[in-house]
């Protein structure tokens, strides 16, 4: 995983995609995240394809257009910088909708009922926000992300099976270590414990890779893994 | 949803292969990656053996934000102990030794079987450690994990952490951390509490490298609310708050979080430990029980005997039976009506004889004028019938009066004052026990209104407006019998003492009669 160049602070420094390892750099980070802001899209009231269509076009948008180069440099983060912009996006296509429907952007009274209720679709089903919803997304998206990115690597060195037997021993579980399941992988109790220990080791460095790729300069790692473990609070 | 085996947090199946979010970004925390989730790295074993003399420390048992715990055997006494090592950090705040040597001191004094006990304390170069009662078993949290926990064992478990924590809180201590993985179950099945007041020591001491995420993060579900926002002051009432967090979990899988179900909607458990675990779990501790005892006999008196039964018959602790507004109004009637015919009674009784007749029927002026006119109300032709109508009552009367008994008028206006004072006591006394409401108020009322009738007529009172104020009376004594439950009268209640003395003196002199 080329984490040196899909860096988050690599695409701020060059003002965007304006370098080729820039733009990359941009498609791969939005290719990643896009999940959290189809879910958002949906949660604010869009349908299945009203969604898709808004994510790929804001990428368009983000990618072509430069988009980064205006983002506010207070807003470090690629997680906060994608959700504002997502919404600018959002903000924007609706008001060109509506102004389609009422042709041609004639001044109208500002009570709407139909706005009322695409509000009233729109209210989130538990007492979460839409945003809130979208950092709980993202904190699973990249766990996902790096869980993957472990299992293509062990997968490539032909240890799936070890992988899979390990997974949940990365969280802190000792049950798979069992005895009989280091049999079944034709190991010793103590070489498959041995192996635990450099899963979560690997699992440790690319995670925090992974989320380092998301922020800019100068930000913690570990700040930013207590914040999304905030996110993930029972609601 | 299931639980989080090490966090207990509810966990999506739909994502990460069933994996906890939460403790797989707790796992990535840390610069160096050697270094465990706290900032801090237990001490090797070795390390421990070069520093303690007398002790083999044999493993790691487990660590966390309040130290590691290790298995080790003492040499001299050849047992097992278990060796708790505090974070160096804690040892670096100025009064801390004094605080741990406090507090070390309060809880060697704790000795009880559902409770870890302390051998010794101190400090070994910069650590320091508190040794306890080895605990050969699992925590409740591996229990947890490892399967679903039987309903009667999750009762059982819980009635032997309300032993320990009543025992621990009658001494004063509070426990402050109560959690699955403080609470140990050994081989045998016995519960013991561990880590007392070691929350309070690490509160107290606040260090700012122990608020790291494990210390919150972990505990925070378990913690009383009060606790949460550290305004108030805590009692023993945050360890029950704790306590039904962890009963409930036992019971239903999964923390009680938001608006949660009773236990019993979420899992197979009995209904009637719900009323217990949600009243341990109110928010505001004058809600909860308010001793582990309580908690207990609750637990124990909330057991189905005869099966399964539904939430709202088997409330904890019936409430004592409050008598309603028209209960009330209507026993201040009848008491105020007795009282009255008292005192109409005791006047009637004490006006002799020839002063009645003379205000009723003599001569001279009154209120309405002249008696002798035609005029007057007494002459009408309605007073002419009423008194041909009350003329035998009168005769019957005068007859009974002075010839049978041959006593004063007044007498018989005192017997019967009496007997409504009496019957005004039995009314009152019935204020908690509903089932004289139905007897003895209308006996007395029966025999109120015979009297009354007696003396009325006798007077030369009109018997119908008798009979109306004995129907009257009667009509009272109805709606009050109905307005009272007899459910003492199913419990058996002996009845008021007046009588129940009277009951045993009549015995008592059968007996000696057939004896």
């Amino acid at each position: 995983m080329g984490f040196a160049t899909t860096r988050w602070s690599v695409v701020r420094a060059a003002g965007g995609g304006s370098t080729p390892d820039a733009r990359a750099a941009l498609e791969t980070l939005c290719a990643a995240y896009w999940y959290p802001l189809y879910a958002f899209a949906r949660r604010t009231g869009r349908d299945a394809q009203e969604a898709e269509d808004s994510v790929q076009e804001f990428f368009a948008n983000v990618i072509e257009r430069n988009a980064v180069a205006a983002a506010d440099p207070g807003r470090g983060r690629f997680r906060d910088f994608l959700l504002a912009a997502f919404r600018n996006h959002l903000r924007n296509e609706a008001e060109s909708a509506s102004a389609i429907k009422r042709g041609g952007g004639r001044l109208t009274l500002s009570l709407d009922a139909g706005a009322a209720e695409g509000r009233f679709l729109a209210e989130p089903r538990h007492d979460a926000t839409p945003g809130r919803l979208y950092e709980r997304d993202w904190a699973i998206a990249v766990l996902e992300r790096v869980l993957a990115g472990l299992r293509r690597s062990y997968a490539s060195a032909g240890k799936e099976r070890l992988f899979d037997v390990l997974r949940e021993t990365i969280a802190g579980g000792e049950r798979a270590l069992h005895a009989s399941r280091a049999e079944a992988l034709g190991m010793t109790p103590g070489a498959l414990k041995v192996a635990a220990h450099r899963l979560r080791q690997r699992y440790r460095q690319a995670l925090r890779n992974e989320i380092a790729a998301t922020l800019a300069d100068g930000e913690d790692v570990d700040d930013e893994i207590r914040a999304l473990f905030a996110t993930l609070a029972p609601m | 949803m299931s639980g989080c085996p090490r966090c207990g947090a509810p966990l999506e199946a739909t994502a990460l292969h069933g994996l906890c979010p939460r403790c797989l970004l707790e796992a990535g925390l840390g610069a160096d990656a050697a270094t465990p989730p706290g900032g801090w790295r237990p001490p090797e074993v070795e390390s421990l053996n070069a520093l303690f003399e007398d002790l083999d420390v044999v493993r790691l048992l487990g660590h966390g934000g309040m130290g590691a715990v290790y298995e080790a055997r003492q040499r001299k006494l050849d047992r097992r102990v278990a060796l708790k090592v505090l974070p160096p950090e804690l040892g670096e705040e100025p009064g801390f030794p004094e605080r741990l040597e406090r507090e070390a001191r309060t809880l060697a004094k704790l000795s009880h079987g559902n409770i870890v006990g302390i051998h010794d304390f101190g400090r070994a170069g910069a650590l320091h450690y508190v040794v306890m009662e080895f605990v050969d078993g699992k925590s409740l949290r591996q229990l947890l994990a490892d399967a679903r926990m039987e309903p009667g064992r999750a009762v059982g478990i819980a009635l032997q952490i309300c032993d320990g924590l009543h025992y621990a809180h009658e001494q004063g201590v509070i426990h402050r951390d109560i959690k699955p993985e403080n609470i140990l179950v050994d081989s045998g099945g016995r519960v013991r509490i561990a880590d007392f007041g070691l929350a309070k020591l690490i509160e107290e001491t606040k260090t700012s490298a122990l608020t790291g995420p494990h210390d919150v993060m972990g505990t925070a579900h378990y913690m009383a609310p009060e606790q949460l926002d550290r305004s108030s002051a805590i009692d023993r009432r945050a360890d029950l708050y704790s306590l039904g967090v962890v009963f409930y979990e036992m019971l239903a899988g999964q923390l009680p979080i938001g608006r949660f179900p009773p236990p019993s909607h979420r899992a197979r458990t009995h209904t009637h430990l719900d009323a217990v675990v949600l009243a341990l779990l109110e928010h505001d501790p004058e809600r909860r029980p308010p001793t582990a005892l309580a908690v207990r006999n609750a637990i124990e008196g909330s057991a189905p005997r005869r099966g399964p039964a539904t939430a709202a018959s088997r409330a904890p602790a019936p409430p004592v039976q409050r008598a309603d507004p028209a209960r009330r109004v209507c026993l201040l009637v009848l008491v105020a009506g007795c009282l009255g015919f008292a005192a109409m009674f005791l006047a009637w009784g004490s006006v002799s004889w020839k002063t009645l007749e003379e205000w009723k029927y003599g001569k001279g002026r009154d209120f309405f004028g002249d008696r002798s006119s035609p005029e007057h109300p007494f002459n009408s032709p309605f007073f002419e019938s009423h008194r041909r109508m009350e003329r035998p009552f009168r005769v019957a009367f005068d007859a009974w009066h002075s010839h049978v008994f041959d006593m004063p008028n007044g007498f018989v206006g005192i017997v019967a004052a009496a007997l409504a004072l009496l019957a005004g006591i039995s009314l009152a006394s019935t204020w908690r026990a509903p089932w004289r409401a139905y007897g003895i108020p209308s006996a007395y009322g029966l025999l109120h209104t015979l009297a009354f009738l007696c003396l009325l007529s006798g007077n030369g009172g009109s018997p119908a407006i008798g009979s109306l104020l004995s129907l009257g009376t009667f009509v009272v004594m109805g709606v009050a019998a109905l307005q009272m439950r007899p459910a003492a009268a199913r419990r058996g209640d002996p009845g008021p003492a007046i009588l129940r003395s009277r009951l045993v003196r009549r015995r008592k002199a059968r007996r000696q009669v057939n004896g």
